[in-house]
């Protein structure tokens, strides 16, 4: 048994709720501890002071301010309502952007392969000039011939069908998402 | 509302030591409680339940007010009876001769500002316990602890009070020392 023990311990001390061999205890240590014999008297005084702090009467306006309070119509908040039902749609809609993206990643438009690897056959004769051997005076005008003609292919271009951009479908398919889903919101809101 | 208001109104009194406050405190507390009305699953009492809510309103009031803190008001003894008039709570008995009711107001105050000095979490089980006469469980059961902590809390907290009141007594005393000197 020490002083800290003592401290650990006030409320049962105080309540004289210690066991029976506890408090030979701590009789034996409140015997030689003057410090301690000192501290629980001065803090039962404070108990006492304490318990007879008198009760303080609550004015009328308490009772008159809050009946006039909960007769006021209550504004309902928009904002913490709606925040976390749109959470799901707001997560979906992130979702589906990703996945577009992953879309136009890896699963390229047919068209653009085909101009990519039309680019490519154009581009060789000048990476060939830029080897060093001499060019032939004509390849230039007949490597921009085949160019616009490449290009400019529109019997093989209206062949391959025009995919929208990712803009637009993203846009489109997130939009529609959240009309409906703040409609649903919207019409629940109101029921509640 | 009748039932409980004065345990309301008190309990943000003795958190607070301002009437105003208190009145304000006291007001949102009953105003939350009617709207979770329909909340109350009756796992408590009501009156626990009521508490736990004016003790919720007051502890955020007062971590608002440590963030951006405000001189402490001395906590008088003059309050606002339902007839609106202003009265001294205080009742000394009849017969305590002049200087005991002088050393009891005394020391009265000083506990009242003691109070208002130590932090908010040791001033509530102080209040719930030694003011408004909560059992351990009562206070536990407010606080959601279980009655080990609460008692811990406690004792934390009286030695908390009693350092400041330590503090408190050491000013007074040096004070008569100075007017004696000066007499």
């Amino acid at each position: 048994m020490n002083c800290t023990w003592v401290k650990n311990n006030l409320c049962d001390i105080l309540d004289g709720l210690l066991p029976s061999d506890t408090e030979e205890q701590y009789q034996e240590h409140l015997a030689d501890c003057a410090e301690c014999r000192m501290l629980l008297a001065e803090i039962a005084l404070d108990q006492q002071a304490l318990t007879s702090l008198p009760r303080v009467s609550p004015p009328a306006e308490l009772i008159a301010g809050v009946l006039s309070a909960i007769r006021q119509p209550v504004k309902k908040a928009l904002w913490p309502f709606f925040a976390p039902r749109f959470a799901p749609v707001a997560a979906a809609l992130a979702i589906m952007v990703l996945g577009l993206n992953f879309w136009m990643a890896y699963f390229p438009h047919p068209s653009a392969t085909r101009e990519s690897a039309l680019i490519e056959t154009q581009m060789a004769p000048r990476l060939f000039v830029a080897g060093g051997e001499e060019p032939d005076s004509e390849a230039p005008a007949a490597t921009d011939k085949r160019m616009g003609t490449a290009s400019l292919d529109a019997a093989s271009e209206s062949a391959l069908p025009e995919r929208p951009s990712f803009l637009l479908v993203s846009s489109a398919l997130g939009g529609s998402i959240f009309v409906v889903w703040g409609a649903i919101v919207l019409v629940w809101y109101k029921r509640s | 509302m009748e039932r409980y208001q004065e345990r309301v109104y008190n309990v943000a009194f003795q958190m607070t030591g301002s009437h105003e406050d208190s009145l304000d405190l006291a007001q949102d507390s009953f105003l939350r409680v009617f709207r979770a009305l329909s909340s109350f699953k009756g796992d408590s009492s009501l009156g626990t339940w009521i508490h736990r809510i004016a003790h919720n309103i007051v502890i955020d009031e007062l971590r608002k007010r440590r963030r951006r803190p405000v001189v402490a008001m001395s906590t008088d003894t003059v309050v606002i009876t339902e007839d609106g008039e202003h009265m001294l709570e205080w009742s000394a008995p009849m017969d305590e001769a002049p200087e005991e009711q002088l050393l009891r107001a005394e020391k009265k105050r000083e506990i009242e500002q003691a109070l208002q000095r130590i932090s908010p979490e040791h001033r509530s089980v102080l209040v719930m316990r030694d003011i408004e006469g909560l059992t351990y469980e009562e206070v536990a059961e407010v606080l959601g602890l279980n009655v080990g902590t609460v008692k811990s809390r406690l004792n934390r907290a009286r030695l908390a009070l009693r350092e400041k009141l330590k503090v408190m007594e050491q000013g007074t005393g040096m004070r008569r020392l100075i007017e004696q000197k000066g007499g």
